[in-house]
């Protein structure tokens, strides 16, 4: 809402009836030189050309304009606009992304799976400004990359930096739950949940993902597993970060729906399959609806001044009407 | 002139004015070297009111540049409401930490020294920033402290590669990390040794105390200092003494405003100070700060454009009317 710190000024915008009536007793206005070129008694010399009545009518708007964005600049122009503060850390959401070469898939509408899995993360964190996100990468290897953080800049730009085949080629699911599980049992019964984003069914780890799995429910963690992709051959196009080499082909997609499912099970949790871009957005609706957002603890009254462009504005104005006035009509201060 | 102005690049718009006088003072006597000889001394007036005017506009035009540029001066107190507690550690990792004048070494010590802190701050989010040359968010606040403890256990000079030590870039770092939107205070734990290579810290402490946020720095080290190998791969080495350098540390806790403070890691109960720093006296968390803010001093600029433009309007006119 706006709002001025110094409304009273506004009455300055008076000068502007005062400056016409005292023009028009001839107290202020144009300074001439007298020379008398017409007859005696003939008509006074007037601007006859179009173009110069135009430039007039447009000098003396913009003068006019300048000095009332002066005035609105000096009573102090705010918007105000409550901001919502958070006291704790809300929920501790990790996401464990699957980094193996056959997330770059294009089988998501145009995108790859990876991408496409990190752009519906970060709507979905964008609209959980109280919760803390944690990340986590899978290949052949698992490794935290952000711990459960409230910082979610931080938590974005390493989403973001996250590189297909950076864990290695295969796909650990055991290590990646177990790893994402030990960052988040100091919480608290309730307050955690790991979402595990995959295309692919586990090949390697030493950690079965049913074993990790089945440890969650004792801490009060919940599991979603969010199956990723199409099946049938999907083009695929990847360079290796390790060795350089790209890879562009077709994959024959196939992934053991049924194991996933199991993995699910096990951590008393949810598998959902989602093959386009309309489904991976309902999956991730679903998930919002059944993990609470964190509310905040109050709001707080945030002022953005605007004045530096009001100002800004009135520079530009005046300076329009010094320029019309001495540059096109010639005059002469 | 930063701290001066808020945005001091607008200060080169107030140079227009001497393209603008100039183009006047050129035209003005062109028209009095072909139209003066005509009439005489008669129009001595309108010359004196037209030089008044374009004389008060460039003042006017000055005057909303200057306004424009955002000139701030003095401080306000703002009030925060503050709940829950954030500390973001600041982990000097500069070569000169590996100096082994307190056991076993500085980096070792400061990096035990900060873990016992972490392992007292239950229920506080912690973060870990390092800083060398430049400096890097390691880890984002977070209640997971075992993300905090693993990053301080693995310090090492070799974490970032750039050479020197800017304590400053630490600092600034940390700050930028603490959540706008979170209630919780924020602390930032600084350990040095001090020997720093850009003169930033300061400028990084008074910083700290706009914000609102403490900065508590314990020094690691000791004031008679042992000698480092400034060339560690070539074959003739080069000693250098580092010390701890106090003075510049106290100086930058109470430049960083109310309470800040600095201890020495060696001085026996130094982390309970460090620890009550960090935490609010009363069990609820809560606790009411004050911010600093600067005072925005643009509506005196402004004013002084309006009294210089509608004296523009009118002196000349009066001028001429009196003389004529």
């Amino acid at each position: 809402m706006l709002s001025f710190t110094r409304p009273l000024c506004f009455l300055l915008l008076l000068l502007l009836p005062a400056y016409r009536l005292l023009k028009k007793s001839g107290w202020v206005g144009g300074l001439e030189f007298p020379l008398t070129l017409g007859d005696w008694n003939g008509l006074p010399f007037r601007w006859s050309s179009p173009f110069m009545r135009v430039a007039g009518v447009l000098s003396s708007a913009a003068g006019v304009l300048g000095f009332a964005c002066v005035v609105a600049a000096l009573s102090g122009p705010v918007l105000f606009r409550e901001e919502p503060v958070y006291s704790g850390t809300g929920t501790g959401i990790v996401f464990v992304l699957d980094v193996s070469p056959s997330m770059a898939a294009r089988d998501i509408g145009n995108e790859t799976r990876l991408d496409s899995a990190r752009r519906f993360i970060r709507s979905f964190v964008a609209g959980r400004p109280g919760d803390s996100f944690g990340l986590a990468a899978l290949g052949s290897e698992a490794a935290l990359l952000v711990p459960p953080t409230t910082d979610h800049r931080a938590f974005s730009d390493r989403l973001d930096s996250l590189a297909i085949g950076e864990m290695g080629d295969g796909t650990a699911l055991g290590l990646g739950i177990a790893v994402s599980a030990a960052h988040l049992v100091d919480r608290g019964r309730g307050r955690s949940c790991v979402i595990l984003l995959t295309d692919g069914e586990n090949n390697t780890g030493e950690i079965n993902p049913k074993t990790a799995a089945s440890v969650l429910p004792r801490y009060g963690i919940r599991l979603y597993v969010v199956g990723v992709g199409t099946r049938g051959e999907v083009p695929l196009d990847y360079t290796d970060p390790v060795s350089g080499k790209r890879y562009t082909g077709v994959l024959n997609s196939e992934y053991d729906e049924s194991a996933l499912r199991e993995i699910a099970l096990k951590a008393e949790g949810t598998y959902v399959s989602a093959s386009s871009r309309d489904t991976l957005a309902a999956v991730f609706d679903d998930i919002g609806k059944s993990v609470p957002v964190s509310g905040s603890s109050w709001t707080r009254t945030v002022e953005d001044p605007v004045q530096y462009p009001v100002i800004a504005c009135a520079c530009l104005l005046l300076a329009f009407a010094w320029v019309v006035r001495r540059l096109v009509m010639g005059a002469l201060s | 002139m930063k701290g001066l102005f808020s945005h001091p690049a607008a200060l080169f718009a107030a140079l227009a004015a001497i393209p603008a006088l100039l183009a006047f003072a050129i035209s003005f006597k062109r028209l009095k070297a072909a139209y003066f000889p005509l009439i005489g001394q008669s129009v001595r007036g309108v010359s004196r009111a037209v030089v008044a005017r374009a004389a008060l506009f460039a003042v006017a035009w000055a005057f909303l540049c200057i306004a424009l540029a955002g000139p701030r001066w003095g401080s306000s107190l703002v009030p925060e409401r503050q709940q829950g507690t954030s500390v973001m550690f600041v982990m000097d990792v500069s070569r000169s930490m590996t100096v082994a004048d307190v056991p076993p070494d500085r980096l070792t010590f400061a990096s035990r020294y900060a873990a016992l802190l972490v392992e007292r701050l239950e229920d506080a989010a912690c973060g870990v920033v390092l800083v060398k040359g430049s400096s890097a968010l390691a880890v984002p606040l977070t209640q997971d402290h075992r993300s905090v403890t693993a990053t301080l256990d693995s310090l090492s000079p070799s974490m970032l590669s750039s050479p020197g030590s800017s304590i400053g870039a630490g600092i600034k770092t940390a700050l930028d990390a603490f959540p706008a939107s979170s209630a919780a205070s924020r602390t930032i734990v600084l350990f040095t040794d001090g020997d720093e290579t850009s003169g930033s810290l300061s400028e990084a402490a008074r910083a700290v105390r706009n914000s609102g946020s403490r900065l508590v720095i314990v020094g690691v080290g000791t004031g008679q200092g042992a000698e480092l190998n400034v060339y560690p791969g070539s074959d003739e080495p080069r000693m250098q003494l580092t010390r701890l350098r106090e003075d510049s540390l106290k100086q930058a806790a109470r430049a960083a405003g109310k309470g800040s403070l600095y201890v020495n890691g060696l001085e026996p109960g130094s982390a309970l100070r460090v620890l009550a720093a960090t935490q609010p006296a009363d069990g609820a968390h809560r606790r009411l700060v004050y911010s600093q803010k600067p005072v925005e001093r643009y509506a005196l600029f402004l004013s002084l454009a309006i009294v210089a433009l509608c004296a523009g309007c009118l002196t000349g006119r009066f001028t001429w009317k009196r003389e004529n």
